[in-house]
């Protein structure tokens, strides 16, 4: 079964955001809801589970019911193969080394030609999310229906070859979404700019008391007394953990800290067993060191985690966006992020975090912070506000409705 | 009487390609990117930042601030954004004329690796309020209540763009002095929410002289009625008062 079934139990999000974001942000949701009166959106990607897209999906999906504009959610066929191939896809648009073979092409079109067949994709306003189900607007695009690619990728250093691939399929839609300007390659269709978002009622965000976050931490046997500095990240070599091992090394000769590296694996992505391998080796010897393999849903956990947190490290080499930066920055921590992808776009340099560009710096800002409770609260409280502003699910709903009303409003008027 | 509708925006944004990397590619750019990208960069800060204390920076003089490192020419650009920024060939000519004004040595001081001034442009999509009134007081009364969104879009976006409906409609409809408050109030360039709430306080004491014109014009025998009450009021206080 392709479709995705999400959860609609509990109060309302609308009501939540409500008190979260204020009445003005809910309105011109309301307003774009109804102007795409009448419309279905179905949104397309290639997990339910792991990962940030998935993460996104199963609550924007229930928001954008809620305003009253049907969305159904599915969740593209694929197998062992084909998720090696967008594996290399993703990391070679991120500029890792990596080629796409003829025969990988032709298994990638053939897992979309099945998508094709197998799949509803009845709205009137399609969202394809990725690469992985990028042919299908091809394949499968009807007139009357609007088609948008999103694309949570960087691509400002795309390998050419894989990108030349990819183009033609993606100037098959009506238009295409992008989370930074500096990602947009050349296109024939339009393309806006749309950061993710985080939800801030989710298990993963919302407040938690200090005996929850005891009970939820209490199976790893955490230090109580010495100063976290935590990554959340799939176990990945774009996340760097190894680097950031390296930098906890050397911020470890100057002062006292427990380093933690926490994360699961996306169903699409293979590599993650051999990743965590090479980092529980490289750690073997270390007891101020915590590798914590965690199951897809525990939120809590990563939620406790991170508000447990003296530093929030992100240490990535490269990044679509990383929503465990704005993850931290709403739980008020101090985060120290690379300068890459969409991180600078939530961490503004010594406004809301420290942004590093090398091993020495992140164990350099680390230590900074580590040192300076003040500099913590202060970028912490900045932090805060900015994902308020900028990166909750409020915005990222208005955005895609507006992106549909324009093709909407651009079709009629043709 | 014809109606006249409040009308909310949101913007979606989107890239023109037109790209700076430094003073001369931005003089540049400024001729080559569309209205549209000058009303993101100069125009859309106030309704970015419609609560903020003072007037919100323009995109172009922060780049030249924070990223130049060029203090001079960022006040020279933020100075003409504010003083010229009634539309966009105004923008347009006082940007270039700063830029002009800037010496060889800073026209050549490059923008870091990634640092690049990316000229965006703003697509506003039109989201009707449901709200309309046939009379300037009626109207007034429900700006005084509209989300940001509605106040930027007939105060500052339309008339930037040259479609000045909300000031025409209140002249013809007896209104020339709201409409100048409402048309001096947006070109001040002020945050939208000080906007909003100077010309609120100022409607609503011209009001308050009127509303006590038409008392005094009120009929005799209405007033005596309504004097009898008020002292009704005042005797049962003092009794209450006094059982106390």
């Amino acid at each position: 079964m392709s479709l995705v079934a999400v959860d609609t139990a509990g109060p309302s999000l609308l009501d939540g955001y409500r008190a979260v974001v204020g009445d003005e942000p809910l309105l011109m949701l309301e307003r774009l809801a109804a102007r795409l009166k009448g419309r279905r959106i179905a949104m397309v990607n290639s997990t339910a589970t792991g990962g940030g897209v998935a993460e996104i999906l199963h609550r924007l999906v229930r928001l954008l019911n809620e305003l009253g504009v049907p969305t159904t959610w599915e969740v593209m066929p694929g197998d062992a193969r084909f998720y090696g191939i967008t594996k290399t896809i993703h990391n070679t648009l991120h500029g890792w080394p990596g080629a796409l073979s003829a025969d990988d092409r032709a298994h990638f079109m053939a897992v979309n030609e099945r998508a094709a067949r197998e799949l509803a994709l009845d709205g009137d306003l399609v969202l394809i999310h990725d690469p992985q189900p990028a042919a299908l607007a091809q394949l499968r695009k009807r007139a009357g229906q609007h088609w948008v690619w999103r694309c949570h990728i960087d691509l400002s250093r795309a390998n050419p070859d894989v990108w030349g691939f990819l183009s033609p399929l993606v100037a098959q839609h009506d238009a295409a979404v992008f989370s930074h300007v500096a990602f947009v390659p050349d296109l024939p269709i339009p393309a806006y700019l749309a950061p993710p978002s985080i939800d801030p009622l989710s298990d993963k965000n919302r407040e938690l008391d200090e005996d929850e976050m005891d009970r939820l931490l209490a199976p790893f046997g955490l230090p109580a007394q010495t100063p976290l500095v935590t990554q959340v990240s799939r176990f990945d070599r774009i996340k760097d953990p190894i680097g950031v091992l390296a930098a906890f090394e050397l911020l470890r000769r100057r002062e006292a800290a427990h380093l933690v590296l926490a994360g699961g694996g996306a169903d699409d992505d293979p590599e993650g067993a051999e990743v965590l391998a090479e980092v529980r080796a490289r750690a073997a010897d270390r007891r101020d060191v915590s590798i914590l393999l965690l199951p897809n849903d525990a939120h809590l956990v990563i939620n406790a985690l991170q508000r447990r947190s003296t530093v929030v490290m992100q240490k990535s080499l490269r990044e679509g966006f990383a929503l465990t930066v704005s993850e931290a920055l709403w739980k008020r921590r101090a985060v120290v992020a690379s300068a890459v992808g969409g991180i600078p776009l939530q961490v503004i340099h010594e406004r809301t975090g420290l942004l590093v560009r090398s091993i020495e710096g992140a164990a350099l800002q680390t230590t900074r912070l580590l040192r300076n409770a003040a500099l913590r609260r202060r970028l912490g409280a900045a932090g805060h506000e900015h994902v308020r502003e900028h990166f909750l699910h409020p915005r990222e709903a208005r955005d895609y409705l507006a992106v549909f009303a324009r093709l909407i409003e651009t079709a009629a008027a043709a | 009487m014809d109606a006249f509708e409040l009308i909310g925006a949101v913007h979606l944004v989107r890239p023109t390609g037109v790209r700076a990397h430094d003073l001369e590619s931005l003089l540049l750019g400024l001729d080559r990117a569309p209205d549209s990208a000058l009303f993101y960069h100069t125009v859309h800060p106030r309704l970015r930042h419609a609560g903020a204390s003072e007037t919100p920076n323009d995109d172009f003089s922060h780049w030249v601030g924070a990223v130049l490192q060029d203090a001079e020419i960022a006040e020279r650009l933020s100075f003409a954004v504010q003083l010229h920024g009634d539309s966009a060939s105004d923008v347009r000519g006082a940007l270039h004329a700063a830029l002009r004004a800037s010496g060889e040595e800073a026209r050549r001081r490059r923008a870091p690796e990634h640092g690049e001034f990316q000229f965006l442009a703003a697509e506003t999509i039109a989201l009707p309020t449901g709200d309309s009134a046939a009379t300037p007081a009626a109207l007034f009364e429900l700006l005084a209540t509209a989300d940001a969104s509605v106040w930027f879009n007939h105060l500052v976006e339309r008339p930037w763009y040259g479609d000045r409906a909300l000031f025409g409609w209140l002249e013809a409809h007896g209104e020339r002095r709201l409409a100048r408050w409402l048309d001096e109030a947006a070109r001040s360039g002020l945050p939208l929410e000080r906007v909003r709430r100077d010309v609120t306080r100022r409607w609503r004491r011209s009001r308050l002289g009127q509303a006590t014109l038409d008392a005094a014009a009120q009929p005799d025998a209405r007033r005596d009625r309504e004097s009898h009450a008020v002292s009704n009021l005042v005797r049962l206080l003092r009794a209450r008062e006094s059982g106390r």
